[in-house]
């Protein structure tokens, strides 16, 4: 009875998670406990109902397979798109509306107080736009001058 | 009134000075229909003696059996004389006449006990009024080491003396070097902006009139002189910038170790302190005039000395070069120094409405918008507004008030300028006609007038400046004067492993002059979780709070695994303490930092643990942004239960030996107590728990109840003891039991 390996599995529907017992949880999801600090650590396995089915620890510690599923499936829900260049800012203070270019393409983010943008870490910013949308700039000090330039007026 | 204010200290000089027999005297200040009147009040020789106004008196032996009872009342003291119950006189007084009256009494015990009238060692101390400073409005003596009579605060009233400045002095030391090599830049640069009038003298003598005359130009000569003009500007110049630079480099500096002095110290107040302030207040006192003494100190102070320097050397170089037209180019300055003489103390009051008009401002603000909730409920925007803009209309009267006097002034300044050129020109040409001085001199002189009396003008202006400036230093020192009222312990020992003994030994614990604790003992064993039970305001949470040494005790002792926590390092102490308040108080910032508060080092895996062992975890991880969700001041985005679980984690994860529950589930409804409790029921377990709560049902798991009723233990046992007891205990569970039936009938009417 107990001697089933707990792992995630992909089903019919999406996910499901098969515990020591080898009960399976169909229709489970994948939450980051720490998605700006640590994204890779502490990662959730919730059931349909919220509850935690398991957490794991590191996802580095997991073999590649399982790891594969596990990024694959937290990418989906997923939705941060990663600011690469900021084009151009309808005016220099809020509200505004700045053009940039993302690695999910091209689109325009509008800016509705500076208390949208929050830092974390040194170098790390998020960006909420009106819609909810969060954008992420990974390395603020390594975007180019003119892009550095058009957001610092917000910072 | 005068005659009495002049004599009351005096008094208070006398009273130590008697020894053995002296006489105690009180000088009361109303009469038996309590009008003001004077009549004196003496403890001499074993009797009591009271002398009236128009010189009638009468005298008591004191006996075994009298004694005078003393209670205040509205301003007014009542004395009254009794022997064995029966009363034989009364007397009244105000408060100036507290001290001594309470010193009569006192004697008046001891010479009634057959004791000597001279006390312990002690009493010279209390009674030493020579050593004692008085506060001049309310005469309540000053403790040593403040300025401020903690009673009125009545510095207030006072003008703050402009000499507070110099106490800056303790955050300019640092920067000595500093500031002496910015002087000295003061001084060269100067000197250098005073070179080029003194060079139009000789442009003009040797250059432009002999050219006039007919003479050939001489090129070299002139261009000698520009040359030397565009050198001694580009010299003031640089000189300048340097100065300006360093000095304000400096002052940014001073205005940021003050802050820090400041909020630092702040902070190591105990909580005595901020319940008798105001937020906006200490806000302002903090930010805005650390600023304004910044600001004065870089720019103001520095004008103020560069004109002072400039002045001085204008004179000396007037003066060398001819001295009669020296005086008559300085004439109009004593009347412009009386002119500041006579502004300054209207402008400081303004100054001073307006610093404190100001902070009021500050106050509406820090009021209202933490309350936003209620002003909404009430539905009160308009009147929040309201009031905000009739501080704003009192701001605005107190600036015009200021400025018309101050239009007038600079005009006036300005004016006197003018009739100083005039003056000059008259003389200038009168005594150029006698051949007296050259053009050129005359030129001169016109040209240093100019700037002198420019640098007058800026020079009044310091004025208003230092006033602004002394009022916020004193504002300033107010708070690094203040001596925190728990102590840190002289030499802390180190702490052992804690075990959790809490004894509390005949405890009594005053707010002011409102007992709120009295003679409590209590002794509560490791692990034990004991609940306090009575009405609001029977000093639960007082009791709780100087468990947690956020005050300390009037009398008695409270300590820990046998340890006085008075001998105990504070930081140390509250280490192995827990609290979780009645409302949850979350810092802006994500949820893991807020749950890590106590232990910023903590893994992301402890703050997981303990959000766990809280029933936090899950709902956490709904969020957006999980553990990394921004949880604002108030914690907006969370409900009530939320917030407090988040405060239980927190509590949780330092591991602290001893708990303290105030009111931690009153403030949610059923469903959420249930969860919280079963977070709490994690959290208690091990720990010596001290849990208050209005609700029985969450002390259902508590070792022993203690019964408080107005500071006093009324009752001490377990949940069927004090049952069966049928005492105070009794009556609270039968009052909830009825509630809680009118809430079940609620329910079956409903259905």
């Amino acid at each position: 009875m107990s001697g089933v390996l707990p792992r995630l599995e992909r089903d019919g529907s999406g996910l499901c998670w098969v515990d020591r017992a080898g009960v399976v949880h169909s229709g489970v999801h994948l939450v980051r406990a720490f998605p700006l600090t640590a994204p890779d650590e502490q990662v959730s396995v919730v059931s349909a109902h919220g509850a935690e089915l398991h957490l794991f620890e590191h996802l580095a510690g997991l073999d590649p397979e399982a790891r594969a599923l596990v990024e694959a499936a937290l990418a989906a829900r997923e939705f941060m798109p990663v600011i690469e260049r900021v084009l151009s800012v309808s005016r220099h203070w809020v509200p505004s509306i700045l053009e940039v270019q993302t690695d999910r393409g091209l689109t325009q983010l509008a800016l509705e107080s500076e208390e949208s943008i929050r830092r974390i870490g040194a170098d790390k910013l998020l960006i909420r736009d009106r819609r909810g949308i969060c954008f992420v700039v990974e390395y603020h000090s390594r975007l180019d001058r003119r892009s550095k330039k058009l957001l610092e007026r917000f910072l | 009134m005068d005659k009495d204010a002049a004599d009351a200290p005096d008094r208070s000089c006398e009273a130590p000075q008697w020894v053995g027999t002296a006489p105690v005297r009180v000088d009361l200040d109303l009469d038996e229909a309590l009008c003001f009147a004077h009549s004196r009040l003496e403890l001499a020789d074993g009797s009591l003696i009271w002398q009236g106004a128009a010189g009638e008196h009468r005298t008591w032996r004191v006996g075994p059996a009298m004694r005078l009872a003393h209670d205040t009342h509205a301003g007014a003291g009542t004395l009254r004389l009794e022997d064995a119950g029966t009363c034989l006189a009364t007397w009244h007084h105000t408060q100036d006449a507290l001290a001594a009256v309470q010193r009569l009494r006192d004697t008046f015990a001891r010479v009634a006990r057959g004791e000597p009238a001279h006390g312990g060692g002690d009493e010279g101390a209390d009674g030493g009024g020579a050593a004692l400073a008085h506060c001049p409005i309310c005469r309540t003596p000053i403790p040593a080491g403040q300025d401020d009579c903690p009673q009125c605060d009545g510095g207030e009233a006072n003008a703050p003396s402009t000499w507070i400045l110099l106490r800056l002095w303790r955050f300019a030391r640092p920067y000595k070097r500093s500031l002496l090599l910015g002087f000295l830049l003061t001084l060269a640069s100067t000197f250098a902006t005073l070179v080029p009038p003194y060079l139009t003298m000789p442009l003009m003598d040797r250059v432009l009139i002999p050219t006039q005359r007919g003479e050939p130009l001489d090129v070299a000569l002139a261009t000698g002189y520009l040359g030397a003009l565009l050198g001694a500007a580009l010299v003031a110049w640089g000189l300048g910038y340097w100065r300006t630079y360093i000095l304000a480099l400096v002052a940014e500096r001073i205005g940021a170790d003050m802050r820090n002095a400041t909020f630092s110290h702040l902070l190591n107040l105990s909580l005595e302190y901020f319940g008798g302030k105001r937020t906006g207040d200490l806000i302002a006192r903090i930010g805005v005039e650390t600023d304004r003494i910044c600001v004065f100190l870089s720019l103001q102070l520095l004008d103020f000395a560069t004109d002072l320097v400039m002045i001085t050397m204008t004179a000396v170089i007037l003066a060398s070069i001819d001295p009669l037209l020296a005086v008559a180019t300085l004439a109009p300055l004593p009347f412009i120094i009386w002119l500041v003489y006579l502004v300054r103390d209207r402008l400081r009051f303004g100054f001073e409405q307006i610093n404190r008009t100001w902070g009021e401002v500050t106050n509406v603000l820090a009021d209202t918008i933490p309350g936003i909730r209620v002003v909404k409920a009430f539905a009160q925007e308009a009147r929040e507004v309201g009031r905000f803009a009739e501080l704003n209309q009192k701001n605005l009267r107190m600036n015009d008030r200021v400025n018309r006097v101050w239009a007038l002034f600079s005009p006036t300044v300005t004016l006197l300028t003018e009739v100083g050129l005039l003056v000059i020109w008259g003389f200038g040409i009168w005594q150029v006609a006698h051949d007296r001085v050259s053009i050129g001199v005359l030129t001169a002189f016109l040209a240093y007038i100019g700037r002198f009396f420019t640098r007058v003008d800026s020079m009044s202006r310091i004025v208003s400046f230092t006033q602004q400036a002394a009022a916020g230093a004193k504002r300033i020192f107010d708070v690094l004067d203040c001596v925190p009222s728990v102590p840190p312990p002289h030499q802390p020992l180190p702490l052992a492993p804690v075990q959790g003994r809490i004894a509390l030994h005949k405890v009594s614990f005053q707010y002011g002059n409102h007992t709120v604790l009295r003679d409590i003992s209590l002794e509560i064993a490791p692990g034990e979780l004991v609940g306090l039970i009575g009405h609001s305001g029977s000093g639960k949470s007082t009791l709780a709070n100087l468990i947690c040494r956020f005050y300390d005790v009037s009398q008695g002792s409270i300590s820990l695994d046998g340890r006085d926590v008075r001998t105990i390092d504070l930081a140390q102490y509250r280490k192995h303490i827990g609290v979780v308040l009645q409302e949850p108080f979350l810092f802006f910032g994500t949820i893991a930092e807020n749950i890590a508060y106590g232990k910023p080092d903590a893994s992301r895996a402890e703050v997981i643990e303990a959000a766990r062992a809280a029933n936090a975890h899950e709902f956490i991880l709904r969020l957006p942004f999980g553990y990394d969700s921004v949880v604002g001041e108030r914690g907006q985005a969370l409900s009530g239960g939320e917030r407090q679980r988040i405060s239980i984690a927190r509590a949780l994860l330092t591991n602290p030996r001893i708990l303290i529950l105030d009111e931690a589930t009153s403030a949610v409804d059923s469903t959420t107590e249930k969860e919280i409790q079963k977070a709490l029921d994690t959290l208690v377990q091990g720990r010596t728990t001290i849990a208050i709560a209005h609700r029985l049902s969450t002390l259902r798991k508590a070792d022993r109840l203690v019964v408080l009723d107005k500071g006093e233990i009324v009752e001490m046992g377990t949940h069927d003891d004090l049952l069966a007891r049928r005492g105070a205990y009794y009556r609270f569970c039968v009052n909830q039991a009825q509630q809680d039936g009118a809430a079940a009938a609620l329910l079956e009417s409903g259905a």
